[in-house]
């Protein structure tokens, strides 16, 4: 019996778009744990992405239940320090600030926390320089080439020690020896931090460092491969 | 993190350059428009207060649709008929006009008489010679006129056909009205304008200030086209008041534009940037950040616009002063400090105003909306 308390307990979601005639994601009920890689596979439009969007709070559940460690969630109790503390995403596109430098990028992710500009400064450097981006870091982001950008913004999600990371695509857009390199680095953040990490893809490359694998279909969970044995539906 | 907001924001403002020039120097515009609007109208105010609110005088008298001593005309028949008032203790009567040297330039002649009773009210110090004697074609010439038309005590001021003036005198004023002018005897000034039927201000002292709203009321009665004011309400009369409000809608219209372009800037900017404002809600900014970030973004534009307009219009002014003799008169001497923090205040009450709507926008984002936004 596992009596480790879920990180993340999702019950009967569901989300509508197109004023309720499209049902995006359907009757999603999932339990993510401490220490696991998740992977959500499916074809391109079958609602990973909404799925992730719901479950970082970056958009409205339409009806169901989200717990996040065993607590259920309100709109108020949403905000901006609970996203910042909880969740660290990775976007397919690395959405970073075209304006600022890598380490500002960096920064700005903290800028919350309360530390002193040099302690920011140092943490911001220091994520860069896991990346194997320290030579970049005074860079812009035009500057510097999409697969550096993705690190860039993985070093990011992983500012706040986020306990579960959100990623979208996270390799989508980068070349195989980049791609293996950022898979490396958060698998050893999920393992090394205790947390959790939900990867949208269809990659199966991607899929192979996950636990568990989720197999999306028109919005509803259709299939889960659990490599370590556990239920998590 | 208030740092980090603010370095944001100037680059923010850096990073579309020819927009930024382009709205920075539009508000500049607009606020130079607005300090010279507004220093001009006080200055008249001044100007006009500081000529007719004398102390020892009651109640001054111009024409009633004058809008300023210049356009004021008041017949000989009227000003007997006041002076012989019995609640009238004294009356000064003064004669006004611009006349041209033979070079072009242009001077204001006052011909007041009884200097020596009045020179203190209307601010005149005398900074070198005598004052002039009744009945004579001597002057008082104020320095910058000596200055700007190169005479010096003694000399003789020529104007086409006309008798020489003799400047006895030069003297300065705090009223700048006088700084352009020269002034002489009464008798002087009607010749040398052609006012020998015409007075255009007058000034009395009654026995009884009591009295005041009496002979008002008795000169409104007697002579409907006349405009007796008390002393010391000058800048709420007639045409004059309907003018500062004009002075007042075309500033206050100015300022309303200026808010307006940055509004409309900043919604550009807030719609261009909907995915980034996606962004820095999804790594945890809140709301107050991003409100503050768009502050400092308007308050950069703002203040460097007010700091150039300031400037601006003082290069304006100096323009005017230089080509536009006629209005000379009524433009101030220069632009003060209280005048340039009047400005940056104007600034920062734009820069807040025209970031609330973009602002509420900004906050009011769908997450998910604005990071799919192209």
């Amino acid at each position: 019996m596992n009596n480790i308390q879920p990180l993340l307990q999702v019950s009967k979601l569901h989300k509508y778009y197109t004023d309720g005639n499209v049902r995006a994601v359907k009757d999603v009920s999932i339990t993510l744990e401490k220490g696991r890689i998740y992977a959500l596979m499916g074809s391109s439009g079958c609602g990973k992405s909404t799925l992730l969007n719901l479950i970082g709070q970056l958009d409205h559940v339409d009806r169901g239940e989200l717990k996040y460690q065993g607590l259920p969630t309100e709109k108020s109790t949403i905000n901006s320090q609970f996203r910042r503390q909880f969740f660290g995403y990775v976007f397919q596109f690395h959405h970073l600030i075209p304006v600022l430098t890598l380490r500002e990028n960096i920064e700005a992710a903290l800028i919350h926390n309360r530390m002193t500009t040099s302690e920011r400064r140092l943490r911001a450097e220091t994520l860069l320089q896991d990346m194997g981006l320290k030579h970049r870091m005074d860079s812009r982001t035009i500057k510097v080439s999409g697969g550096e950008r993705q690190r860039a913004a993985i070093a990011r999600a992983l500012a706040n020690n986020p306990s579960l990371i959100l990623a979208d695509e996270p390799t989508g857009n980068v070349d195989s020896k980049t791609s293996q390199m950022i898979l490396t680095h958060l698998q050893r953040y999920v393992k090394q931090q205790q947390s959790a990490m939900l990867i949208a893809t269809h990659d199966t490359q991607v899929s192979s460092i996950a636990d568990v694998v989720l197999h999306m279909k028109d919005g509803e969970i259709v299939s889960v491969d659990d490599v370590t044995g556990t239920n998590c539906v | 993190m208030l740092r980090f907001g603010a370095y944001y924001a100037l680059r923010n403002v850096l990073r579309t350059p020819v927009r930024s020039f382009l709205t920075l120097f539009s508000l500049a515009m607009i606020i130079s428009l607005y300090t010279l609007l507004t220093a001009i109208s006080n200055s008249f105010a001044d100007q006009m207060s500081g000529l007719m609110d004398q102390e020892g005088v009651d109640i001054v008298v111009q024409s009633k649709y004058a809008t300023n001593p210049l356009s004021s005309l008041i017949p000989l028949e009227q000003v007997r008929q006041i002076r012989d008032m019995k609640e009238v203790k004294s009356q000064v009567p003064i004669v006004l006009g611009r006349k041209r040297f033979a070079n072009r330039d242009m001077i204001y002649l006052f011909g007041i008489d009884g200097i020596v009773r009045i020179a203190d009210k209307l601010g005149i110090s005398l900074t070198g010679g005598k004052l002039y004697s009744p009945d004579t074609n001597e002057v008082l010439a104020a320095q910058r006129v000596l200055k700007s038309q190169h005479l010096k005590l003694g000399d003789e001021l020529n104007f086409p056909q006309q008798p020489p003036l003799k400047i006895v005198g030069s003297f300065h004023s705090w009223i700048s009205f006088f700084n352009s002018s020269v002034i002489c005897d009464l008798n002087c000034a009607r010749q040398l304008l052609h006012k020998s039927d015409k007075t255009n201000m007058l000034f009395l002292s009654l026995h009884n200030p009591r009295d005041v709203d009496k002979v008002i009321a008795k000169i409104n009665e007697n002579n409907p086209t006349l405009l007796p004011i008390i002393s010391g309400e000058f800048s709420g009369a007639g045409m004059v008041k309907n003018l500062f409000y004009l002075s007042d809608i075309v500033a206050f219209t100015t300022l309303i534009i200026a808010s307006i372009i940055l509004i409309n800037t900043f919604l550009i900017e807030v719609h261009e940037r909907t995915k980034e404002i996606g962004i820095l809600h999804a790594i945890g900014w809140n709301k107050l950040l991003i409100v503050y970030v768009f502050i400092i973004e308007s308050l950069v534009l703002t203040i460097s616009a007010g700091l150039l307009g300031f400037i601006s219009s003082i290069a304006f002014l100096k323009y005017l002063q230089s080509a536009y003799q006629k209005i000379q008169v009524f433009l101030p001497d220069h632009l003060d400090a209280s005048m340039f923090l009047y400005s940056l205040f104007i600034c920062v009450l734009i820069a807040v105003i025209s970031v609330v709507i973009p602002s509420y926008y900004a906050t009011r984002l769908r997450i998910q909306r604005a990071l799919n936004s192209e």
